[in-house]
């Protein structure tokens, strides 16, 4: 909208200390400080100090989202920008600047709530804080809370009893809550500190907009006594003869063309002269005026070309009243907010005009669509332009109360520029995010590595190896499942690596994706060299139904590397899953005479003798494992099985008990011990760990059924009931599968 | 079965290096003093138990590197360790910020933030650990503790008991089970687990604490008196035992003694406002969330 208000902040250059701003001489580079912050990181890393370098590259995440979220506000992404503030504010311990944008973009989106809460965090107890304190107020005036705003700007003003900025924002406040008298005795002081006729207009628009009229016009008679030519003056007593009486518009008309007799070119005074001469029907004066108005403002409102198609209707210029209704239509259309009323006043216009042009077929559909919008908006739409003319704002539009922020560095740039800012300052976030993440990897702390390494990727998909750091960082984290996408896209994007390729097999693999993982590994140089490559693929060829491919594999491995104790392991394995025990047996033992503490082939060993039914030979063996590697919670978890089935139930527990505080998420472990406590009577402790075994493995049936039998015990039959109900559904289940 | 871990050592090693964007600049701007030097002197001065030296090292690191993450680390356990609490609580919160997934800033944040009395945000803070690292006895029983003090009961109860069943032996989760118990009128429960942990700790503040407000309830004042007058010899700060032996000197009719204690407790509340005051108002414009 055109006019004096528009995307201004609430306080007036007048009050400030210095009024000249140097800011057009020289746009900054917008890229400057992240440029800064990241040159700083990197020549921080080069000189070994890793603490610096992090401090300085979150620096530059810091800098880098905040331009980000400034070119995304220019652009009107809002959503965009608030994403991108809310991760400045998360880069850096200093986030003042990065939650002061948050809000106000919060503000722009009408998110007053989110506003207040963010300033009030930031703000809340700093009553000297002034920038942030008046945003505070905003937003608390725009959530509807505006007693508490002006208790916000009297603390602001209590600690800051000389700041007229402060006393103005509290002025206003008194204002909006009906306290008229505080408000004089402010603005009384603001005038006094600062006699200038400028102040004069100020303090007149600010009573104009509160519906003060009388001292409103009391306040810009006396900036004209002071200067006859101070610009705005007249502007505003006209728009106040519009507001207090819609019948006083030739007063209005001879106010609007004295401000242009000082400031001829002015697009909002042409603007409003030539609404009222239309609605005074002098069109032929009107025109003129109106066509300044779309002539000199940078963004003419459609009400410019709606008032100038009427005036070209009335004096019968039906084509050109026709072209202006268009253009009113198409930026209406464009608008955030559909205002069905002034639609409803266009269709019709332009269906006259058109009518008049003999285009009857199209008038016929602007009638239509004029009558489309109910008849009872009329009133609601004269009212809403007689607010135009008037100059006044709806006190329900929150937007424009909100302070822009300050985008001064990339507000001159073209669109194009502003694409190749945006380009580079993901390029620049993206280098950030990896470096960080390489630290973290060098570390050895991977999945915080994957953090960064997925923000880098997030923010520039193709930047030089994100997706490879990725990869890498989710598979030393042992997440194969995450691993997988960023090493298919790095070995997409380098064929011939085999390192990536590798990788991306034993992902594979243990994502318990066998073929794909088999289809990598088929063709890998290193696999003759390299038994463990080896033994992947034959795992791989078996778990994909390639069986006797598998079987040369293994034959050749056990030929090959009969000397080492891992690979008898692996046989064992392979043997006790295809249920040849006494092979299993065999290269399980060859194995421990070849490395007596070879992990686990005595935990297999244990196994299998349980799965035989000989218990105190699987008891030895899964003690013999864990003598040598007490860390192994599978072997410890069967060691508790063997012993809860040979009713040792003390030392069952004990085990079991090791097993859950080892592993916590293991749900075999907890359905164990909850099992072995409810067997020992202590029914409610059971049911604690079954429910978390429930939780971690919802669709084992065994533990349900545990668990029904511990609420049984507990007297909790309906949740029995459930628990068995689940346990029902689960079997079905898998008898339905079971051929 | 999955791959054995010796088979995955092949992609262990692969690395990645640092991404530069340009050539190391000619006569690249000098580093004052090293991070990692001052860490080591932070190390040493903690060492020998000279925490201010340490905090003011950290202070240097702090200038090179505001928004390193060990070094903030390190303030904060500097900080929480030498009970300045405000310091400790902002360094955490921004820590808890710029690096919202490590559970164990939120764990210690939400320790600090117990000690300095906002139990709210301390069950806040603690429950975001155990949401990004369930399964912590440790978590769940600083949890618990919040909620007993928020009179949570029924919610410190279900953390307390899951944190015994991960450490069955933690004297603390357990006279905490017992101030939930007693909390929500289960006098039995919470007399048998008080009874527990004064098994294991005779002197244990909660366990006395529960110990005096049950004995309380079973109109045994004499020994609830003893019970509470422990309760205090051990945390001389707790309003709620100066506010429990305050009623039960006068169900002695001990009128002084029970006067003594209700002015001590009026004191201590007033020192726990004022010191939440403080805190919320060093703390506020760190805290945005």
């Amino acid at each position: 909208m055109i006019g004096p208000n528009a995307r201004t902040p609430l306080m007036c250059a007048v009050l400030m200390a210095t009024a000249v701003s140097a800011s057009a001489a020289q746009t900054p580079d917008p890229l400057a400080p992240l440029d800064v912050a990241m040159s700083a990181a990197e020549d921080a890393l080069r000189a070994g100090e890793l603490h610096i370098a992090e401090s300085r590259y979150r620096s530059a995440l810091a800098a880098g989202w905040l331009l980000m979220g400034t070119l995304e506000s220019v652009e009107r992404r809002l959503p965009d920008a608030r994403d991108a503030f809310l991760r400045a504010s998360t880069s850096t311990v200093d986030a003042g600047a990065a939650l002061q944008s948050l809000a106000i973009v919060q503000l722009q989106m009408g998110d007053a709530a989110g506003a207040v809460a963010v300033l009030t965090r930031l703000a809340g107890a700093n009553a000297g804080d002034v920038p942030n304190r008046q945003l505070l107020a905003q937003a608390l005036v725009a959530n509807g809370q505006a007693e508490e705003a002006v208790q916000a700007l009297e603390e602001t003003a209590h600690a800051r009893p000389d700041d007229p900025e402060v006393a103005y924002a509290l002025a206003s406040g008194y204002l909006r809550i009906g306290k008229a008298d505080a408000a004089d005795r402010l603005f009384a002081e603001i005038a006094k500190a600062r006699p200038l006729p400028e102040t004069y207009v100020l303090i007149g628009r600010t009573y104009r907009d509160a519906g003060q009229y009388d001292r409103a016009r009391r306040a810009l008679d006396a900036a004209l006594r002071m200067d006859s030519r101070v610009r705005r003056a007249h502007y505003y007593l006209g728009t106040i003869a519009v507001s207090q009486d819609a019948t006083r518009l030739d007063e209005a008309i001879g106010e609007f063309q004295q401000e242009l007799r000082l400031a001829p070119t002015d697009p909002a005074t042409n603007l409003r002269l030539g609404m009222a001469l239309v609605e005074a029907r002098q069109d032929a004066a009107a025109v003129p005026a109106l066509e300044a108005a779309i002539r000199t403002a940078p963004a003419p409102p459609p009400e410019a070309f709606y008032y100038l198609g009427r005036s070209q209707l009335a004096l019968n210029r039906a084509t050109a009243a026709a072209a202006s209704l268009r253009r009113a239509l198409e930026l209406l259309a464009a608008s955030p907010e559909v205002d069905e009323g002034r639609l409803r006043s266009i269709h019709y216009q332009l269906a006259l005009a058109l009518q008049k042009l003999g285009e009857t077929g199209e008038a016929a559909v602007h009638f239509a669509e004029a009558e489309r919008r109910s008849a009872r908006l009329l009133s609601t739409e004269r009212d809403q332009l007689g607010r135009y003319l008037a100059d006044i704002r709806d006190p329900r539009d929150i937007v424009p109360l909100a302070p822009a922020l300050d985008a001064s560095s990339v507000a001159g740039l073209a669109a194009e520029q502003r694409l190749d800012v945006e380009r580079r300052t993901s390029t620049a976030l993206a280098r950030a995010y990896v470096n960080l993440g390489i630290m973290q990897a060098q570390s050895e702390r991977f999945s915080r590595a994957a953090e960064f390494f997925e923000q880098a990727v997030a923010v520039d998909a193709i930047f030089p190896q994100a997706q490879y750091s990725l990869g890498v960082a989710y598979f030393n984290s042992q997440q194969y499942d995450k691993a997988v996408a960023p090493l298919a896209a790095a070995l997409d994007a380098d064929g011939a690596n085999a390192i990536v390729r590798r990788m991306l097999a034993i992902a594979y693999l243990n994502a318990e994706t066998y073929d794909k993982s088999a289809a990598l590994l088929a063709d890998d140089p290193q696999r003759d060299a390299d038994p463990s490559l080896q033994y992947a693929y034959g795992l791989a060829l078996v778990r994909s139904g390639r069986a006797a491919e598998a079987e040369a594999i293994f034959s050749r491995l056990l030929a090959e590397h009969a000397a080492r104790p891992e690979v008898s392991v692996v046989l064992g394995h392979v043997y006790a899953q295809q249920g040849n025990y006494e092979a299993a047996v065999d290269a399980l033992r060859r194995a421990l005479q070849l490395q007596p503490d070879v992990a686990d082939a005595n935990s297999a060993l244990g196994l299998i003798y349980l799965k035989q039914g000989k218990l105190p030979d699987a008891e030895t063996a899964l003690r013999a494992e864990l003598t040598h590697h007490p860390a192994d919670v599978k072997a410890r978890h069967t060691l508790a099985t063997v012993l809860d089935l040979e009713a040792r139930g003390d030392q069952a527990l004990a085990e079991a008990r090791a097993v859950v505080k080892a592993a916590p998420q293991f749900a075999d472990g907890r359905y164990l011990l909850g099992k072995i406590l409810l067997a020992g009577g202590h029914a409610a402790e059971a049911a604690i760990h079954l429910e978390a075994a429930a939780r971690i493995a919802p669709d084992d049936a065994n533990i349900h059924y545990q668990l029904a039998r511990a609420y049984e015990k507990l007297g909790r039959g309906e949740l029995a009931e459930k628990e068995f109900a689940s346990y029902r559904g689960l079997k079905d289940k898998q008898r339905g599968k079971t051929p | 079965m999955k791959a054995p871990g010796w088979t995955l050592t092949i992609a262990v090693a692969a690395t990645v290096g640092v991404q530069a964007a340009r050539p190391a600049a000619q006569g690249a701007a000098s580093t004052p003093r090293s991070v990692n030097e001052l860490l080591q002197t932070a190390r040493r001065q903690v060492q020998a138990g000279d925490a201010p030296g340490a905090l003011e090292s950290l202070r240097d690191a702090r200038t090179l590197a505001p928004n390193s993450e060990e070094v903030l680390s390190a303030i904060a356990q500097v900080a929480l360790a030498a009970r300045l609490l405000v310091p400790a609580i902002t360094t955490l919160d921004a820590l808890t910020r710029i690096c919202s997934t490590v559970p164990q800033y939120h764990y210690l944040l939400g320790v600090a933030l117990m000690e300095a009395g906002d139990m709210a945000a301390a069950v806040e803070s603690l429950r975001q650990a155990d949401r990004l690292a369930p399964e912590r006895a440790l978590t769940l029983t600083a949890l618990g503790l919040a909620q007993n003090s928020r009179k949570q009961y029924d919610d410190a109860r279900r953390a307390l008991m899951h944190a015994l069943d991960l450490e069955p032996e933690n004297v603390d989760a357990l006279a905490a089970l017992a101030e939930a118990e007693s909390g929500v009128g289960e006098l039995a429960q919470a007399e048998e687990h008080a009874q527990r942990a004064l098994a294991r700790f005779e002197a244990h503040p909660t366990a006395n604490l529960v110990m005096g407000i049950v004995l309380m309830k079973r109109e045994r004042y004499a020994e609830a008196r003893d019970a509470l007058s422990k309760a205090i010899a051990a945390n001389p700060a707790s309003p709620a035992a100066h506010y429990q032996l305050s009623l039960a000197y006068a169900r002695l009719g001990d009128d002084a003694n029970a006067r003594q204690h209700v002015e001590a407790y009026q004191q201590k509340l007033h020192e726990a406002e004022e010191r939440l005051k403080t805190l919320r108002a060093a703390t506020s414009g760190e805290r945005p969330r």
